[in-house]
């Protein structure tokens, strides 16, 4: 079956918020060179309506409320993708030496029990509250914006990781491995991790959605990327007070791109993981065959 | 009602695939008669499941189900509507599904099962309690006012395999299909389930028709055969007739992959694999793997046609000659009927020294922990050369023996040595000669093979691991390895998901052999495997260890099965040796009650119409609290009251050790059950 034909048998849904995904991504690099107006100079022209000139109207600063949307594509996708991205690789970390056995080695045992203390530790905190500490104790920088998401998100992917390593472990060939004497570690590195990532990598765009909100929700609080950085959440804030008296396109219409940026990676992530179940299928949960699939014992060569 | 309950004709279940249609099933045509128990025989993939699941309707979009008729009594299955249909299921036909252990609902309690199958067919409040008391009755589940208030995980498989069956039947359909229903049970367990499939028969006149991959389990209760191949019915006719003279290769063909318990005869494999409804060959679907062919199989494919009367056979030379020719007395395939091969023979060399052994396992949360008894102090020698066979239901503990022996799992108490060496205190080099030295197979050949590696990588990794050849070379090994287990090297760049379960049981077979292994343990390497393709494996331990000079360590629950490959059998129960002796013996002159019962539980190709007798009720008692005095004195049929005081030690001497006071007595042999002969033997 060829590429472009499997594309098109997506569902509507996926197709679309892959493309905004990808528009997304693609902003994050060039949106700020697309902007109109410049995002951070004050002009006189104050609280415009949206209008040719001004698509999304103007703040209270008389700033292009378009351009802010445009450039803060890079700010916000930008902290969301590599604080998932540090996350992704420390919660996958964290999580393998957490769900793994060792063959019941009993350090093992106590590094989990160890891992998972401080993991129940990080989620008691709600997460607002901890990134907003984090931040605070360490300063309103970009990087420290990006440890603060990069820690929130840390715990559920490592025990989205340690769920599916568990249960991987139990498997045969893992055994079949350990009796040929292949080392923990390499059994780990080899087998074990790379059959339990498929739900971990399908809740990483999810993830990213959440990110930006999170971004977005510390800047809307102050506690975000300093202005006059061009951010949604900032700007969000920036025309809250203003709704009231009817300037309502300052909130509304960049938290309308928001919405929708953050939706669209929640949709990618669960076709991905549905593509990654249809195709792990027949591999991955042993001896079962779906009455549907007209084989029995073989399959035809693909 | 007068004529057939079930009749279909010219059945076809189609798939759509990119723009044309795959017949799965193409062509079917059987009747089922009232009170009529038929069997339908065949390979995985050979559409038997999909032809039961038509018979429901059950088989949906986009699957496309066609036929000239197919009617249940006077209901036309093909134009009902959705609803009659549903009103007919449960009510006029049930199913029971392939796997007990799955097809029940987790958290609903058994009772609360039937009783919404009762509710279903509009059965009235105020009487569903009596009925389902009386559904358990007839199945025989055990206790029913107290297994009407279990969840499905509390009962063992034989009990969940009864509640399914009870199930089915709450509505007292006309017609049962019963789908593999004994596949995933223990030999035991399959005869009570057989027999209480013959008695549903004679008290209630029901039909069953009963889907199986193993002609043993259909010898027994089936009136009548069908022998189903790539989609089409190849043969059929009377269960009598169809045993004892096959007119069609494919089914004389599964008749001697079956292991017999009582025969030296090994069984046969039938070469190749059954063709998928996407690489069906021209002309007859089986002439590829027929010792029979002809060049007409070649070009056309054979019609049903009428051989003798009643015996329909798809086969241009039986509807030539009248009969297949005999030749030798298997298969022609097959060759010869070569006694059982038993070198090079066990020498006094022991390799492995397993004493006192004890493995105890604490499950459960702390407010009721219970330890597992799964082996308790046994004593046990392999020896260089030999072939040990270890037999036991489930929970035996005999894969927990294989697991310590691989050294996967380590004892509570006691000691293993390999050759000298204590197990415990292997480490770093030792412990990696140790690996290289000892390899295991598993029993299910989906899980044991990673997903994720092609059959070069898994051969690879056993190659790197123990530095085989020098790097770069291992081309060359797999390709050997490869060769040793049947497999041609374009395996190579499979992944498991493009073999068949026989297949991949054999690349489990390459990757142990590739290290060059003194010991292959085999913890039931062919129960997930049809019946065809269990000979073939079995076939190529054999070749094994005459070429290799391989020890082996087989485990199965069937001991026709493990009668054939080994020299030596153990049996276990409950975690104990109870018997150990020559496989022969086993055959013929078992002393512990309850080996005699187990080999009496095989059922038997050679007794049509008789099923094995049910020696030994219910299920074997918890691990965690194995009876005082003998473990097998709450099921004896020889227990006297000294049984459930002292424990019987293992005595006898080397050839032939029993652990029980009363033995079973030559009188017994005759009474209880007299052993089948080979009928076909003298052909």
């Amino acid at each position: 079956m060829s590429a472009p034909r499997a594309w098109l048998r997506q569902p509507a849904a996926t197709l679309v918020s892959g493309g905004v995904v990808a528009a997304t991504v693609l902003l994050a690099i060039i949106g700020p060179a697309l902007a109109p107006f410049n995002p951070e100079r004050p002009t006189p022209r104050v609280l415009l309506p949206p209008s040719p000139a001004h698509i999304f109207g103007t703040d209270a600063s008389g700033i292009d409320v378009f351009s802010v949307t445009l450039a803060a594509f890079r700010v916000d996708v930008v902290i969301a993708l590599v604080s998932v991205g540090i996350s992704l690789a420390a919660g996958v970390m964290l999580g393998a030496v957490a769900g793994y056995g060792f063959n019941g080695s009993r350090a093992a045992a106590w590094g989990s029990a160890i891992i998972l203390r401080l993991l129940d530790l990080v989620q008691s905190i709600p997460v607002f509250i901890l990134a907003l500490a984090l931040v605070g104790m360490f300063g309103q920088t970009v990087r420290n914006v990006v440890i603060a998401v990069a820690f929130v998100n840390l715990p559920v992917f490592a025990r989205l990781t340690r769920a599916a390593v568990r249960s991987v472990e139990h498997r045969e060939f893992v055994a079949a491995s350990r009796a040929l004497g292949v080392r923990e570690a390499g059994i780990l590195g080899s087998h074990v991790l790379p059959n339990s990532l498929d739900g971990t990598i399908a809740y990483a765009s999810i993830a990213v959605g959440g990110a930006i909100l999170l971004t977005a929700g510390l800047s809307f609080l102050g506690a975000g990327v300093r202005p006059p950085t061009p951010e949604w959440g900032a700007e969000i804030a920036s025309g809250a007070g203003y709704i009231v008296t009817g300037q309502w396109w300052i909130s509304v219409l960049p938290g309308l791109v928001l919405s929708g940026v953050v939706f669209s990676f929640a949709l990618l992530g669960d076709a991905a993981r549905a593509a990654l179940e249809r195709a792990g299928r027949h591999a991955v949960l042993p001896g079962e065959q779906p009455l549907t699939v007209p084989a029995g014992d073989e399959r035809a060569p693909a | 009602m007068s004529g057939p309950l079930l009749r279909a004709e010219n059945l076809r279940v189609g798939f759509p695939d990119g723009g044309t249609w795959v017949y799965p099933v193409r062509g079917v045509s059987f009747e089922i008669g009232p009170g009529e128990i038929v069997g339908l025989v065949g390979e995985s993939g050979s559409g038997k499941t999909l032809t039961a699941l038509s018979c429901s309707r059950l088989v949906g979009p986009p699957a496309r189900v066609s036929a000239d008729a197919l009617g249940l009594g006077d209901v036309d299955l093909l134009r009902a509507s959705e609803e009659t249909l549903r009103a007919l299921r449960g009510r006029r036909i049930a199913m029971i599904p392939q796997d007990p252990l799955t097809s029940l609902h987790p958290s609903l309690t058994i009772g609360a099962q039937i009783n919404d199958a009762l509710a279903d067919h509009g059965v009235p409040r105020g009487e569903r309690r009596r009925r389902v008391l009386e559904v358990m009755e007839r199945v025989g589940l055990p206790d029913p006012p107290g297994t009407l208030r279990r969840y499905p995980h509390e009962l063992s498989g034989g009990t969940r395999q009864r509640a399914i069956i009870g199930l089915a039947l709450a509505n007292a359909p006309s017609l049962l299909i019963a789908d593999e229903p004994t596949t995933a049970l223990d030999a035991m367990i399959q005869a009570q389930i057989l027999h209480l499939l013959a008695d549903l028969r004679a008290s209630w006149q029901m039909s069953i028709l009963l889907i199986s991959h193993n002609l043993a389990v259909v010898a027994g209760v089936c009136d009548r055969l069908l022998v189903m191949y790539a989609g089409r019915i190849v043969e059929s006719g009377p269960t009598a007739h169809v045993l004892a003279e096959p007119m069609h290769p494919y089914t004389r063909a599964l008749l001697d992959a079956v292991p017999r318990l009582e025969s030296t005869r090994r069984p046969h494999g039938i070469p190749g694999a059954p063709p998928t409804p996407w690489n069906r060959p021209p002309g007859c679907a089986y002439h590829p793997r027929c010792g029979y062919r002809v060049e007409r199989c070649q070009g056309e494919d054979p019609p049903g046609a009428p051989v003798r009367p009643g015996r329909l056979a798809a086969c241009w030379v039986s509807q030539a000659q009248g009969a297949l020719p005999v030749i030798g007395t298997v298969s022609p395939r097959g060759a010869s009927a070569e006694p059982a091969h038993r070198s090079p023979g066990p020498t006094a060399d022991p390799l492995f020294e397993v004493t006192g052994v004890t493995r105890h396992f604490t499950v459960g949360p702390a407010w009721k922990r219970e330890v597992i008894h799964a082996l308790d102090d046994v004593n046990l020698r392999v020896h260089r050369g030999e072939s040990l066979g270890i037999v036991g239901e489930s929970g035996s503990g005999k894969s927990t023996l294989v697991r310590l022996l691989a050294l996967l799992d380590r004892p509570t108490r006691g000691r293993i040595s390999y050759a000298g060496e204590d197990l415990a205190q292997l480490r770093g080099a030792r412990l990696l000669r140790f690996r290289r030295r000892v390899q295991i197979v598993f029993q299910d050949p989906y899980s044991s093979l990673d997903p994720r590696y092609t059959v070069a990588d898994t051969i690879r990794e056993a190659l790197v691991t123990h530095r085989i050849c020098p790097p770069g070379e291992e081309g060359a090994h797999i390709r050997e390895v490869l060769d040793k287990v049947g497999l041609s090297t374009h395996f190579a760049g499979r992944y498991p998901h493009e073999l068949s379960g026989g297949q991949r049981q054999r690349v489990c077979i390459a990757r142990a052999l590739a290290v060059r292994p003194e010991v292959l343990l085999a913890d039931e390497p062919v129960s997930a495997l049809d019946v065809s393709i269990q000979a073939q494996i079995l076939e190529l331990f054999e070749q094994l260890r005459r070429q290799e000079r391989l020890t082996l360590v087989v485990v199965a629950h069937d001991l026709a099965l493990i009668r054939q490959v080994s020299d030596r059998v153990v049996t276990l129960y409950l975690g104990k040796v109870v018997e150990e002796a020559r496989a022969d013996v086993y055959a013929v002159r078992p002393r512990h009650p309850y080996t005699f019962a187990l080999s009496r539980s095989v059922p038997s190709v050679d007794r049509v119409g008789e099923l094995p007798p049910v020696l030994v009720r219910a299920e074997p008692p918890s691990a965690a609290r194995p009876p005082a005095g003998c473990r097998f004195h709450t099921r004896c049929f020889n227990a006297q009251p000294r049984c459930s005081r002292d424990e019987p030690p293992l005595d006898g001497d080397d050839g032939h050790r029993c652990a029980c006071f009363y033995p079973v007595a030559d009188a017994q042999y005759a009474s209880l059950a007299p052993p089948a002969v080979d009928a076909r033997a003298g052909r």
